[in-house]
């Protein structure tokens, strides 16, 4: 499919360079990074906010922009780019209704009018018509925002940020809700957060930005499983970033050397002989039930230790296990993540001994550390 | 009693407002909006009427109208019109510096959301950012027309303070305390101090939220 959006850009912002390779089709991208990582500028560059130093931006195959960095040879200015592109706090217009903001992008007014009540319906803003902005909530006022940029008819929405000021209830139904808009629409839409569960629930694709480049972008499971940096394998939560040796590689596994231990990792590139740093996600550490036999399948990589600390975190526990090796006498810290409910049938607590599977499908090589 | 400095006075600040308003607004608008070289030299030099004696500005303008001077042709000297530019000259920074200030509190990211929605920048700047600065700028304008109202230096050394001509109400107080008729100085001092409160009650009314 050939890539709707393409963005091929550099620019300088003080002693900070923003570097950004992406191509998007009719899908959500999420740009997923610590504050200060330039997801914002980005969005700016695209919008036309901000003038890239060179370049080349490209929507539906119009260029947008295009700079070899001596002469800029286009950039269409922002208002005819048709990008909308939702602020942060939302910026809409104080001194005009709900309806006057959502219609104020309106080219038709005739079918503005239409327009105007589906979108009302679709964004739940239904007989908020003639409020003002400072008698919204933040959920409405994101709602009148999203459906003021949608009324332009944009062929690319961009949001920055969209749920940093909502609180969880909320959030979860504006996800839903601008995710079924999304597929109606079917337009590319870029969206900014550094919040790990909306870029779990809202993204197809994750771009994961850091110091202004884009160290990694693909299909979300793709980044969040097999992360291709360091930088973004802790950013996506992989929390347990291991070192180790690759000592022996066959058809169906490689072996790593780790802490006296041999672990099994599926095949993936590397070579036998070299230092390697691995990793794997708290939720892929399986505690081993201890009145069952071990089961054929969740048998690899055992560990065992003690849980040293525990966090409860609602839906889920984040246990940390103090793995010994008999070996070598070192240990190491590793974080489990596991639901409530099998937090309670296995009788879990500090001090309990366990042993543990690293899952050996989940076990991740990362190529450029 | 002679009522024609009030009337004077009015007039003369009334025209005077109309043109401080119309050129302070567009300085403000350039000043906030635009980027040149010098331009902190330009602001400095719009703000300058504020610091400087009004008997220099006046001293200005008489060379400039003078009978060799660039606008000597027009002939303006010792009338009403030279109170006008007086006072305009005089009321200028007042109204560039609240009109830019309102102008720049304006969330700049209101304006960049109309140029997504697909209108060029001139009416972005028309439909957000005006409208919202208005109650500013309409401070800027009563307290231009509250200055001029008061013009007293500049205004006598260029216009003079013929009686029924250029005598507005500060050279009436001037004349009368000078021959010591203190019952019309006093009158002419209740007609001002009103006015003037009353404009400064506007003003804070209108720059409440």
């Amino acid at each position: 499919m050939k890539p709707i959006l393409v963005a091929h850009f550099s620019k300088k912002l003080g002693d900070f360079s923003l570097n950004v390779n992406l191509e998007l089709g009719k899908e959500v991208l999420v740009l997923f990074g610590p504050s200060g990582s330039g997801k914002t500028s980005i969005l700016r560059c695209i919008s036309g906010l901000l003038t890239p130093d060179q370049g080349l931006i490209e929507l539906n195959g119009q260029v947008l922009f295009s700079s070899d960095g001596k002469r800029v040879k286009a950039n269409v200015p922002v208002h005819l780019r048709q990008i909308g592109f939702v602020f942060q706090d939302y910026a809409l217009f104080p001194h005009m209704t709900v309806a006057q903001n959502i219609l104020y992008g309106c080219k038709d007014r005739k079918k503005g009018k239409e327009l105007l009540s589906i979108l009302m319906e679709k964004m739940r803003l239904k007989g908020l018509e003639g409020h003002y902005p400072h008698q919204l909530s933040g959920g409405q006022k994101q709602r009148v925002a999203i459906a003021r940029a949608l009324m332009a008819e944009p062929k690319l929405l961009l949001l920055d940020e969209p749920f940093s000021a909502l609180d969880r209830p909320v959030r979860r139904k504006l996800q839903s809700d601008l995710l079924r808009l999304q597929e109606e629409l079917a337009i590319p839409v870029v969206l900014v957060t550094h919040d790990l569960e909306d870029a779990f629930a809202m993204g197809h694709k994750l771009a994961v930005v850091n110091d202004g480049r884009i160290e990694q972008i693909g299909e979300k499971e793709e980044v969040f499983r097999h992360p291709r940096t360091r930088a973004v394998a802790r950013f996506t939560g992989a929390r347990n970033i291991l070192e180790g040796k690759v000592v022996g590689k066959d058809e169906g596994a490689v072996h790593i050397e780790w802490m006296g231990l041999v672990l099994e990792a599926p095949t993936q590139e590397a070579t036998v002989g070299s230092d390697v740093v691995f990793c794997i996600r708290p939720e892929d550490v399986m505690i081993v039930r201890p009145d069952r036999p071990v089961r054929e399948g969740i048998k690899e990589n055992l560990l065992t230790g003690v849980i040293v600390r525990e966090i409860h975190r609602g839906n889920h526990y984040s246990l940390f296990f103090k793995a010994t090796s008999v070996e070598t006498g070192r240990d190491y810290d590793f974080e489990i993540s596991i639901p409530v409910h099998a937090y309670w049938r296995l009788d879990l607590k500090v001090g309990k001994e366990v042993m543990v599977s690293l899952k050996k499908s989940a076990l991740h090589i990362i190529p450029e550390p | 009693m002679d009522l024609s400095p009030l009337f004077l006075s009015l007039k003369v600040a009334f025209v005077a407002t109309i043109l401080t308003a119309v050129t302070g607004l567009g300085f403000a608008i350039l000043m906030a909006k635009a980027r040149f070289p010098g331009k902190s030299l330009v602001e400095a030099l719009l703000t300058l009427p504020l610091a400087l004696p009004p008997s220099s500005v006046g001293y200005y303008l008489l060379v400039i109208m003078g009978r060799n001077g660039p606008l000597g042709w027009l002939g303006w000297l010792f009338t009403w019109k030279a109170a006008v530019l007086a006072s305009w000259i005089v009321a200028l920074p007042l109204m560039f510096r609240t009109a830019k200030a309102a102008l720049e509190s304006v969330d700049i990211s209101l304006e960049m959301v109309a140029r997504t929605l697909g209108k060029p920048p001139w009416r972005a700047f028309v439909d957000v950012t005006l409208p919202l600065a208005s109650r500013g700028i309409l401070a800027g304008v009563i307290l231009s027309f509250a200055r001029a109202l008061g013009e007293f230096g500049a205004t006598l050394m260029v216009a003079g303070n013929i009686p029924g001509k250029t005598r507005t109400i500060p050279l009436a107080i001037y004349t009368a305390t000078q021959i010591n008729r203190m019952d019309i100085a006093s009158f002419w001092v209740i007609v001002t101090a009103a006015l003037a409160y009353a404009f400064i009650l506007a003003v804070n009314k209108l720059q409440e939220k």
